[in-house]
């Protein structure tokens, strides 16, 4: 099919874009090798999690058109990774429809068949903004905010990206309309905020957004949507949203305000 | 059932495909009938901007065809016309994520709901235009009056036919009046030479378009307009009623028509562009 035809386009033009990249080694904590019949992703043993993510995420965010739809095998033979952790990988890989896929079915690497996450083990449910309802499993800490795995981005989240992330976002850089991102803790912008956001995915209700400028398409929270009214006026100045009393309130964080969205 | 599932293509990009899609389902929707107008521009949606309805997006067309919504969810309420609405595309995926088999049900679910089905392609003769034309009853092309416009539309036309849908009609888009008078531009009888299909409408450039485009407020709303009006005469030939079409000289001044009358005026301008 159609389908196919593409992701090994993708895969070779991927290859390529390595061979490039591990020229430069940009990051050392994880390595993406180009097999001939997908990709192979190890993780270096040392490194926090959060750090491999992040650095993943920048990996992929780099060349996201060479990534996508792409079927990556992970080599966990010198790292084993937690459940959680399992799912925030799959969770980051899902926004580029990127899919894991058992070892043992490449060819290349069919000695090398034990220690690999299988994509049964990881489970079927990629991390989607499916429905905002729904209830979310793979998520079960009592609040992703606590969790130390926050994903830092240095760039302009631009027009068809997505960022998915199972705990809080931290982008330095504007999002622009058409981008989503989608949190389970807080979502805070050091830039403009233009795209669509979704802090506290799905039922946090305590996540809350906060922007140098707030003037999304779109701001959720938990399972709580907003937009701005008809001919709403943007505010030139730093605002936070959150739930108050049922709603999505925007407040302006001066003096003092933004010391109650940190209790 | 007397549903009817139109695609606005065009082959190039730019000539007005999602402006033309927008103002024929408002138009559609003025004159009374359930309209869904339908982005199938999977990554590079921008009817919802067009309409002013971005702000109100869920769920998706990719969202639909995935089985994460049903299609009442994601369908959504025009802000002034009851009987419209819009299915948007999803903006963080690629035209592959649909096939042309889930395009076609997705079709024929919405022939359920509505008179009419208009679906917004996407430039380029790849999947994603396969994917806009598989469920169409009728094709209407978009063309500007001008070379590679053309071409492409003419390429359009053989994928149309190929494909085994009837023969599509046709959407001048962008004439100038000032630049054909002059022999600057092809006029109507050129473009049509070489194409060879009906024509639904000719629509003026006109600089309001890019106000009602930023604005999110189809240009058929505003009354000043021609290009707004000759969208709305061609949603009327559309539903099949006698509407004569727009004379392209209709940019002269008054003095100028007076002149000519009188016969001291300047002949017309003989047409120098070879078709």
């Amino acid at each position: 099919m159609g389908m196919e035809d593409t992701s090994e386009n993708n895969l070779s033009e991927a290859q390529s874009n390595l061979e490039r990249e591990e020229k430069q080694s940009v990051q050392g904590y994880i390595a993406i090798k180009g097999t001939r019949n997908g990709l192979l992703l190890t993780l270096e043993p040392e490194t926090p999690f959060s750090e491999l993510l992040n650095a993943l995420s920048y990996r992929l965010s780099e060349a996201p058109g060479f990534f996508r739809g792409a079927s990556l095998a992970l080599d966990t033979t010198r790292r084993n990774l937690r459940i959680s952790e399992r799912s925030q990988l799959e969770a980051l890989l899902a926004n580029y429809q990127m899919s894991v896929t058992p070892l043992e079915q490449t060819p290349t690497a069919k000695h090398n068949e034990r220690g690999v996450i299988s994509s049964s083990d990881i489970g079927s449910d990629p991390f989607i903004a499916t429905e905002i309802t729904s209830e979310q499993t793979q998520a079960n800490l009592l609040d992703p905010r606590d969790s130390d795995d926050t994903l830092f981005l240095r760039r302009t989240v631009r027009s068809g990206q997505a960022i998915h992330h199972a705990s809080n976002i931290i982008i330095l850089g504007d999002v622009n309309p058409g981008a989503e991102i989608v949190a389970s803790g807080d979502i805070i912008v050091w830039g403009v905020l233009r795209g669509m956001v979704h802090a506290g995915y799905p039922n946090n209700e305590n996540a809350i957004v906060c922007s140098l400028l707030l003037a999304p398409v779109q701001l959720r929270i938990a399972h709580l949507l907003s937009r701005p009214p008809d001919g709403f006026q943007v505010q030139a100045r730093p605002e936070f949203a959150t739930i108050k009393n049922g709603q999505i309130v925007v407040e302006a964080w001066v003096n003092g305000h933004g010391r109650t969205v940190r209790k | 059932m007397d549903s009817r599932v139109i695609t606005i293509t065009s082959g190039k990009g730019g000539v007005g495909k999602t402006t033309t899609t927008a103002n024929l389902g408002t138009a559609l929707a003025m004159q009374g009938k359930k309209v869904a107008v339908v982005d199938s521009d999977i990554g590079l949606r921008n009817l919802d901007a067009v309409l002013g309805l971005e702000n109100r997006i869920v769920y998706d067309l990719v969202d639909v065809v995935e089985g994460q919504c049903r299609l009442r969810q994601a369908l959504i309420k025009d802000k002034r016309l009851p009987e419209l609405y819009l299915l948007p595309a999803a903006q963080t995926r690629d035209k592959n994520a649909i096939n042309s088999i889930q395009m076609e049900q997705l079709c024929q679910q919405l022939r359920q709901e509505f008179d009419f089905v208009l679906i917004d392609s996407p430039a380029g003769i790849e999947q994603g235009f396969r994917n806009a034309i598989v469920g169409a009853d009728e094709i209407i092309i978009v063309a500007n009056p001008e070379m590679a416009s053309v071409r492409d539309a003419d390429r359009i036309i053989g994928l149309v036919e190929a494909a085994g849908k009837p023969e599509p009609r046709l959407i001048l888009n962008r004439l100038r009046p000032e630049m054909v008078k002059r022999g600057d531009m092809m006029d109507v009888a050129d473009v049509l030479e070489v194409l060879g299909i009906d024509l639904v409408g000719i629509v003026p450039e006109d600089e309001l378009i890019i106000v009602s485009i930023n604005k999110g407020e189809p240009i058929v709303y505003e009354k000043r307009s021609r290009a707004g009006s000759a969208y709305i005469n061609a949603a009327q030939r559309i539903i099949g009623k006698e509407v004569p079409l727009e004379e392209v000289e209709e940019a002269t001044t008054f003095m100028e028509r007076l002149r000519r009358m009188i016969g001291f005026g300047p002949p017309m301008a003989e047409k120098r562009v070879r078709s």
